[in-house]
């Protein structure tokens, strides 16, 4: 599969993950659904777990403008996390989206796992981003 | 390509409040394992760490700064139930149940906090007795703590609220001067210390008008003092 073509251009530490992808990280981490807007990421921060939308929105956020609207297969926080590096934005989930972390053991796990599609991407996302 | 700029994380080793904290007892190789998985944030005032209903996702640990516990009732009203400082731990509740975060946690002031991951600190326990003892240590404590409220709620009228609060504060966050007297290293609004005690705005700021008659606190600026903590005790209605 090509993952270029999910890549998204502008802010290239987010990637979008394709259907299949979704349910396998799914079974590696719970799927929550949060009750209220919250603001999971603050800009400059490092993310405390990566998180995979899978239904809902999040507004990625510099200054006071909204610059990029997440929808629906986004990874946001992959190499921020693992790098201990600040995320660029502040990321404001809204209420009632769906989404699956990713902390710091998971995704070391991917990395040093079994499943080579899952290891790729993950290893692909940190090595753009290096 | 945007270049990720790899950060070091400060070393456990050197954390401000080693010594208060569920690591205490670990020795450097040890410590530097937690350094290099967890996470480090400095949040600035009015920044949540995490929100009332939500899931955790793991332990916080606060290296210095305050940060307090807000729940928010069904009508909309905001009550503090705890403030934690360096060393303490959050999140220590949700490591062996699956329930979802039962207040909000909010910085106070610039405050400095690492996190660690679930899968990680459930393992540091397994390995490390004295992490867990640590932790049993904090939530007997916590569970203290919940019991003397509930009680002191039930039980105790508003001026011995009050007099209790400014005791716990002296415990929690005084600092002893020259001078005998006990300075409160904690900026609370009127409208927090009232949601702390459980009374009205205009109750409390009467009292304390009333404790600084008599002498028993002192305030310059914004920053408190227990002046006459004997007193105080006689007003809590505890034994001294």
């Amino acid at each position: 599969m090509d993952y270029d073509q999910h890549m998204m251009k502008d802010i290239e530490s987010i990637i979008h993950i394709p259907e299949e992808l979704v349910s396998k990280l799914a079974k590696l981490s719970a799927r929550l659904t949060y009750p209220v807007d919250a603001e999971i990421i603050y800009e400059g921060h490092t993310p405390i777990v990566a998180i995979l939308l899978t239904k809902g929105r999040i507004k990625l956020v510099r200054g006071r403008r909204v610059r990029k609207i997440l929808e629906r297969g986004s990874l946001l926080g992959v190499p921020e996390l693992m790098n201990n590096s600040p995320f660029e934005y502040t990321a404001q989930i809204n209420r009632g989206s769906e989404i699956i972390y990713l902390d710091r053991s998971t995704i070391k796990e991917i990395l040093e796992g079994t499943d080579p599609e899952l290891a790729e991407i993950f290893v692909e996302l940190l090595e753009q981003t290096a | 390509m945007t270049m990720m700029k790899k950060s070091a994380a400060m070393s456990c080793e050197a954390c401000p409040s080693k010594s208060k904290g569920i690591f205490c007892n670990l020795l450097s190789e040890e410590l530097s394992e937690i350094t290099q998985h967890k996470v480090i944030n400095r949040y600035k005032k009015g920044q949540t760490l995490f929100v009332q209903g939500t899931h955790p996702y793991g332990l916080y640990c606060v290296s210095s700064g305050n940060i307090k516990l807000t729940k928010i009732d069904s009508a909309g009203k905001e009550s503090i139930v705890r403030v934690v400082g360096g060393g303490d731990v959050l999140g220590h509740r949700s490591l062996f149940t699956e329930s979802h975060y039962s207040a909000t946690a909010t910085a106070m002031e610039d405050t400095e906090v690492c996190f660690l991951d679930k899968k990680f600190i459930m393992k540091v326990i397994e390995d490390k007795p004295s992490v867990s003892l640590n932790i049993i240590n904090k939530l007997s404590r916590d569970m203290g703590a919940a019991e003397e409220k509930l009680s002191s709620f039930h039980q105790k009228n508003v001026r011995e609220r009050l007099a209790e609060l400014f005791l716990i504060l002296k415990e929690s966050h005084g600092e002893k001067l020259p001078d005998g007297r006990w300075k409160i290293n904690l900026k609370l609004t009127r409208e927090e210390m009232a949601t702390m005690i459980g009374t009205a705005n205009e109750t409390l700021i009467r009292f304390v008008s009333e404790f600084k008659d008599a002498g028993l606190i002192a305030q310059e600026g914004k920053t408190l003092f227990v002046v006459n903590e004997e007193e105080l005790m006689e007003w809590a209605n505890l034994a001294y």
